[in-house]
């Protein structure tokens, strides 16, 4: 199974390809095709749907109870955000307290 | 420190003004990200894993108070509340908005800063020793020369498109803090027999792939020479280069195939034809650059600190981080103090914009107004009073920028790694959190004393794993992240490259693994010896048999 992903032209937030030209920073919300080839030919589309997302490519995904995950190290941590999750609460809250 | 004349900050404001335009027709789709790459690299803007990321050029690793400010200024308008220092002696910012970037480089601007240069394939950051102009071994201050380095490669047409990226680092003094012998081009300060001070050139070190120690072209190059030997040099890569393989691009490759003797004959050759000539150094413009660097306003006491020696006697915490994290001031009542970004259990290099904004105020308070980042990721105030010491210490330690740890295993070089890194293959910064754990007693570390650890998320070495005592490479094994060690690196005078002591280790067992390494030293050391003198003495033979067991 795979879908497509890139990054959003803004800010650089991870985005994936619904269909129809909509792109969503939501993995789950991605179109899975079911075999690279296909994911391929649809990837000259998507690329072409906006000029807001940048680096479009192919992941392999697998779903596990109706949920995608990502096979990779880099695309999980991708579509998580970083494993460090206590420095941004703090930096956050520096932030909100400003 | 140095200030900008009229020709830096009407360059900086220019290419603010330029860089607006090129986002501007960017986000309106004007022109294609393949167009608008290499303009945005051009301005330090990387895009990552998860967000932009913009370095900010520090040269050499000195700013100002005012400077720390308006860095901790961005990270809160501009980003999440914090920054992250490199090991050029940089600051990068990890969730810049793109629309966002202009407006916070004309910020930049308006305090001397800029992010050019900090990217592609032209010469970086020029680093330097963090103690330049107050270590007590050294012989000039060796940041006059950077800045003459910065001045002359900072657009120069002839170095924007080298075949890859070019580090350069000066140190003035006997002791190597700034790891010259890594560097494309690493340039240490010597007197000659006549008194006389020149430099000793060093080509071809660097990390990555490839690692190499630098050659010596030349013993010993008068002051006045050294831009036309450079220009020679990178004239010489600049033609020579490996342009068509990205990986046997940079200079270390090209001196390693053509031989040091041939390298240093091609340069000699170049050299002749423009020694001499436009790019002789003045010596009034040196004189010009040298008052910027003049030593601040000291007190005048001879004398070390009676307060300083009495409150480490009566505050064991006080005596123990004094004891790792002061440096000799060539000035007998000041210190050289080190801010640790280090934490236990923290992210290496990182600082919150409130830490930065009461480092700006101690720094006015207590050294002159100047603060240095090193390439080891931690802070400096250069000029302390030592009976100011420890007032200092008791402010940083309610900003947690006390630990008691520099130069010891927790403190350790890490790379972004996969948190961030579009190029890593493995994450860094949570093996750096738990080996900080696994060694958070203060009194162990101090027991085990000086230990050099690195750790690198993918084989571009931006950790410098390499020259660690303990290098820790993170790679990826069929979708698993596995750490290999290496042992036995070292970036000073006596530099060496770390070797691959066998199979690499889960990210469940690396702690174990390093915890193993640490504890056989100890047990193996011989007196107060160091561990990277420990492992050229017995070799890797006792860690091997601790990890798996081999004879």
């Amino acid at each position: 199974m795979r879908i497509l992903t890139a990054n959003r032209l803004s800010d650089g937030a991870v985005v994936y390809y619904q269909g129809n030209k909509i792109w969503s920073h939501w993995i789950d919300s991605a179109f899975a095709f079911a075999s690279v080839e296909e994911a391929e030919r649809c990837l000259m589309d998507a690329t072409e749907s906006g000029i807001d997302v940048v680096g479009t490519y192919v992941i392999p995904v697998e779903q596990v109870t109706g949920r995608l995950h990502p096979l990779s190290m880099r695309e999980k941590l991708r579509a998580q955000g970083p494993s460090i999750p206590s420095n941004f609460k703090a930096a956050d809250n520096l932030q909100n307290a400003a | 420190m140095y200030r900008y004349d009229e020709f830096d900050q009407e360059l900086v404001d220019a290419r603010v003004q330029q860089f607006r335009g090129q986002v501007a027709r960017r986000l309106t789709g004007e022109t294609s990200e393949d167009e608008f790459r290499p303009l945005r690299l051009m301005n330090g803007l990387y895009l990552q894993l998860h967000a932009y990321m913009l370095r900010v050029a520090i040269p050499y690793g000195t700013f100002s108070a005012k400077q720390m400010r308006m860095m901790a200024h961005v990270a809160r308008t501009y980003d999440r509340g914090y920054g992250h220092f490199t090991t050029r002696q940089n600051i990068q910012y990890n969730w810049p908005k793109l629309g966002d970037v202009p407006d916070l480089l004309a910020d930049l601007a308006s305090v001397e800063m800029h992010a050019i240069q900090t990217s592609g394939n032209c010469i970086r950051n020029t680093t330097s020793d963090q103690y330049a102009g107050v270590a007590a071994d050294e012989i000039e201050d060796p940041r006059v020369y950077c800045e003459l380095i910065r001045q002359w490669s900072t657009l120069h047409p002839e170095l924007t498109f080298l075949p890859r990226k070019f580090k350069i680092a000066v140190t003035g003094a006997s002791d190597d803090r700034a790891a010259v012998k890594f560097h494309d081009i690493g340039i240490m300060m010597h007197k000659n027999d006549a008194g006389d001070v020149g430099f000793e050139i060093m080509v071809g070190g660097g990390l990555g792939r490839s690692p190499y120690i630098a050659e010596t072209v030349r013993e010993f190059l008068p002051k006045e020479h050294l831009l036309s030997y450079l220009e020679a040099v990178l004239r010489v890569y600049n033609q020579l280069g490996r342009r068509d393989n990205k990986y046997k691009a940079r200079i270390k490759i090209l001196l390693a195939e053509t031989g040091v003797e041939e390298f240093t004959r091609l340069v000699e050759e170049e050299w002749a034809q423009i020694k001499d000539g436009a790019l002789t150094v003045p010596a009034e413009e040196v004189d010009r650059i040298n008052a910027y660097f003049a030593p601040p306003a000291y007190e005048n006491s001879e004398h070390n600190s009676e307060l300083f020696e009495a409150r480490k006697k009566t505050h064991p915490a006080f005596a123990m981080w004094a004891d790792t994290n002061i440096a000799v001031h060539k000035h007998p009542s000041y210190a050289i103090v080190n801010l640790s970004l280090k934490p236990i259990g923290g992210v290496p290099g990182d600082i919150t914009a409130s830490q930065m904004d009461t480092v700006a105020d101690l720094a006015d308070t207590y050294s002159f107004g100047e603060i240095r980042a090193t390439h080891e990721q931690n802070l400096v105030f250069a000029d302390v009073k030592q009976d100011d010491l420890y007032d200092l210490w008791l402010k940083l330690d309610e900003i947690g920028l006390a630990t008691a740890n520099l130069g010891l295993v927790t403190d350790m070089i890490t790379c972004p790694g996969l948190d961030y890194c579009a190029l890593a293959n493995a994450r860094s910064i949570p093996v750096a959190q738990e080996i900080s754990e696994r060694f958070a007693n203060l009194n162990e570390q101090h027991h085990i004393g000086d230990l050099k650890l690195k750790i690198s998320g993918c084989i571009n070495a931006c950790g410098h794993h390499h020259a660690g005592a303990i290098g820790i490479l993170g790679v990826d094994r069929k979708g698993e992240e596995l750490y290999q060690i290496t042992l036995g690196g070292h970036a000073g005078v006596d530099a060496s490259i770390g070797k691959v002591i066998g199979p690499a280790f889960s990210a469940e067992n690396i702690v174990g693994a390093v915890s193993d390494i640490v504890e056989t030293y100890v047990e193996i050391r011989s007196g107060d010896e160091r561990f990277i003198d420990t492992y050229r003495r017995v070799g890797s033979r006792p860690f091997k048999e601790k990890l798996y067991g081999t004879h």
